[in-house]
């Protein structure tokens, strides 16, 4: 086990993957001369060449249709949106070309196409800096969507989707670059579509990715003796495809569900969530399903107004605790 | 058009009565305004009106009664006119109920008349333990239940009674429910089941009715105890002199003579030096009196009476062997008169004979002092001289603070516990 950066550990996946697999290859703007803006690509140049370390002209366009071609010529393209909110215009690339392809003929050629998107609210990083647009390609058919919210996982998630022979978004949340955590020595691979339990609880799941993972794991901490043994956590890592079952069973033991994300809340992925549990399990819950989101403003710039649109830990120990004492 | 429904104001409300009309047909009401006083057998209620309005129509007449969840009157705007009375005031019947209703029922939408809010795990746990969730309260937001409330609910109705093998097996062959059964521990026992089987004859106790005595004895021992702030002193003292005097009248009176006998020859005559004891406490002072007209505490069928020898400290020890004697005969076969029972100065009460250590007699009002006497202890010697004390006795006298303080209490029982010591000290 090794204590190191978020960053640190995709960069490890992009290590590992570039040198066990001659067709990956990284594009994206100012990724060679930079490094990325997180440092997540430094030192690719050298290790790898410029060949296989592309900077690219501010085109998401470009760089997301390039990578589309690129994948279905025979490489496995990994190209970075630099910022997730960028990620609109390169939309039509996304959900005509991306998605659709593969199915579109028949299955004749694959798409093992990864595209980075670093994601979420840093501080005042405002409205076209901040988004998580996850449930955007949640709803669209043919993406696969990931967001790890630790570098164990990020490592993991993103080999498995340099690996996989479909279209993954990785988002990557920003405030998360920094973060430390324990990375286990030598190859692993976290599969996509899995869920993981990070505490096992009896009278609440509660279901978390990205950021506001680290979030709920520092509110139940501070919680402690209060709710000792009573909270399941469910770090959800992919969302499509979801992992469903695992959240129904915990629901089924539990009883009642709390859905904690960073995008906003209307129409998000806690939507989808609540939606499936109601629709497969509602005869074993016991209170309402509660979901914590953004409120469905453009994100402040005003250090002031930005934790009043962003979910708080506030909001998170009242809902744990309105469901734990039968109050919500 | 809103119905105003009979409110259901208890698990075990049934039905509900109006005593009164706060508001009359035609009245503006606002949601929450008080409009009719319900009466149960329990409490009485006011009913709020649930939403804004007219009165329109009063279905049950002040003083009369219908079942729970019925109609009594309806609220709306003017120009709506409410279902006839006679449609109104059948009770919904399962029969009558419409698929849009019960889908409405079941999901808990329909709080007046669909049942009551419930998680659909609370719901699906009332199913499958046979609950009737309208029996169970809810404890979440609204009164919701949850289903701990239904498991709480199953937890008072069938508590997991633990028997013994052979108390569940004697409960069975009974036909008893072993759950019904009290225990004394955690566990049901055989006992406990055969306790349960042999119903007491009197579960709620006979009333035995107060005779004059017991009436008499209560309110005597209720004016003293309560008035009188008593003070009980103990000595327990060597009383070979008091046996052995006890001994020799007997030989010299012929004729049986009680210790009680002999006790209230030294009393009378060690109270002489003590008259604070021989002595009435009234209110302007006390009433103290030269000659003791010595009580003694006679036990009868049914109660106790204290007969007074009068003049005690006048009379040997033979006289008064014979009266006490003769009281107490008096006293068993109903023979007393008042005046045998009235004027007594000071009393002895003896439960020796029942082999009592010691006790705090009450004082018989408006006496100041009552000596209570216990057991003998202790082998008889022959002779006095000898110097070995060998038997002991217990006195207690209880005195009226009032009237005497501690340390006299304790110097007339020093003097007592002298004469019962050595008879011959009465006489210095």
């Amino acid at each position: 086990m090794r204590n190191i950066t978020f960053a640190e550990a995709t960069l490890e996946a992009m290590r590992e993957e570039m040198a066990r697999d001659a067709r990956v290859f990284v594009m994206g703007e100012d990724i060679a001369r930079q490094g990325g803006i997180f440092g997540q690509f430094k030192g690719l140049p050298d290790a790898f060449g410029l060949e296989r370390v592309r900077d690219t002209p501010i085109s998401e366009t470009a760089i997301v249709g390039a990578g589309i071609g690129a994948a279905l010529g025979g490489t496995v393209p990994v190209i970075d949106m630099h910022f997730a909110d960028f990620i609109g215009v390169a939309m039509d690339e996304i959900l005509n070309q991306m998605a659709k392809i593969r199915y579109m003929f028949g299955g004749q050629a694959n798409l093992p196409l990864v595209l980075r998107a670093p994601d979420g609210v840093t501080r005042s990083g405002a409205a076209q800096h901040s988004q998580s647009l996850e449930a955007l390609f949640m709803h669209i058919p043919g993406l696969k969507v990931v967001a790890p919210s630790n570098p164990k996982d990020a490592k993991g998630l993103l080999k498995a989707a340099i690996r996989d022979p479909n279209p993954v978004i990785y988002f990557e949340h920003k405030d998360l670059f920094r973060q430390r955590g324990e990375v286990p020595d030598g190859e692993y691979v976290t599969p996509i579509g899995e869920a993981s339990v990070v505490q096992e609880g009896g009278r609440l799941t509660v279901v978390s990715y990205s950021r506001m993972m680290t979030q709920v794991q520092a509110v139940c901490k501070q919680l402690g003796d209060e709710i000792a043994g009573q909270v399941e956590l469910i770090d959800l890592r992919s969302i499509v495809p979801m992992d469903t079952e695992t959240i129904l069973a915990s629901v089924r033991k539990t009883h009642r569900l709390l859905i904690v994300h960073e995008a906003v809340k209307r129409g998000g992925v806690g939507a989808e969530i609540a939606a499936v549990v109601a629709e497969r399990t509602i005869e074993y819950l016991d209170a309402p399903i509660v979901r914590i989101g953004a409120k469905p403003f453009p994100v402040p710039f005003s250090p002031a107004l930005e934790p009043a649109v962003i979910p708080q830990e506030r909001e998170i120990v009242e809902a744990i605790r309105g469901l734990l004492g039968a109050r919500i | 058009m809103e119905a105003v429904v009979m409110p259901k104001l208890g698990l075990t409300m049934t039905e509900g009565t109006v005593a009164t009309w706060l508001k009359q047909p035609g009245d503006v009401v606002e949601a929450g305004e008080a409009i009719a006083e319900i009466e149960t057998d329990k409490i009485t209620y006011t009913l709020e009106a649930p939403v804004d309005g007219r009165l329109v129509r009063i279905d049950l007449a002040a003083g009369e009664s219908a079942p729970v969840s019925q109609p009594i009157a309806w609220i709306g705007q003017p120009d709506e006119s409410p279902p006839s009375a006679a449609a109104a005031t059948v009770a919904p019947s399962a029969e009558g109920i419409t698929a849009a209703e019960a889908v409405q029922a079941e999901s808990g939408a329909g709080q007046s008349a669909g049942g009551p809010l419930a998680t659909p795990f609370a719901k699906k746990t009332a199913r499958e333990n046979n609950v009737a969730l309208s029996e169970v309260t809810g404890s979440g937001p609204n009164g919701r239940i949850q289903a701990a409330d239904v498991e709480e609910f199953l937890k008072r109705l069938n508590p997991g009674t633990k028997a013994t093998p052979a108390a569940a097996a004697l409960a069975e062959e009974a036909g008893l429910d072993v759950s019904t059964v009290p225990s004394a521990g955690e566990r049901v026992r055989r006992a406990d089941v055969q306790r349960a089987l042999e119903p007491r004859r009197h579960p709620e106790g006979r009333l035995i009715p107060h005779s004059a005595m017991r009436a008499s004895i209560a309110n005597r021992m209720s004016e003293s105890w309560g008035t009188i702030p008593h003070v009980t002193v103990h000595r327990t003292s060597p009383v070979d002199g008091l046996m052995a005097l006890h001994r020799r009248a007997k030989e010299t009176a012929q004729a049986s003579v009680s210790l009680t006998a002999v006790l209230a020859c030294l009393v009378s005559r060690t109270l002489l030096k003590y008259p604070a004891l021989n002595a009435h406490y009234e209110s302007a002072g006390c009433l103290v009196f030269d000659d003791v007209d010595l009580g003694v505490a006679v036990s009868v069928p049914g109660g106790l009476v204290v007969p007074v020898i009068r003049d005690a400290n006048r009379k040997c020890i033979p006289e008064l062997a014979e009266e006490i004697r003769g009281l107490s005969e008096r006293a068993r076969s109903g023979g007393l008169e008042l005046k045998d029972l009235e004027g007594g100065t000071f009393t002895i009460s003896n439960l020796g004979m029942y082999d009592v250590d010691g006790f705090t007699p009450i004082i018989v009002p408006p006496q100041v002092g009552i000596l209570g006497v216990g057991r003998t202890t202790g082998a008889a010697s022959e002779s006095v001289e000898s110097g070995a004390a060998q038997q002991n006795m217990t006195v207690s006298l209880s005195f009226d603070h009032r009237a005497v303080d501690g340390a006299y209490a304790a110097q007339f029982l020093s003097a007592l516990a002298r004469s019962l010591a050595d008879p011959l000290q009465v006489l210095l």
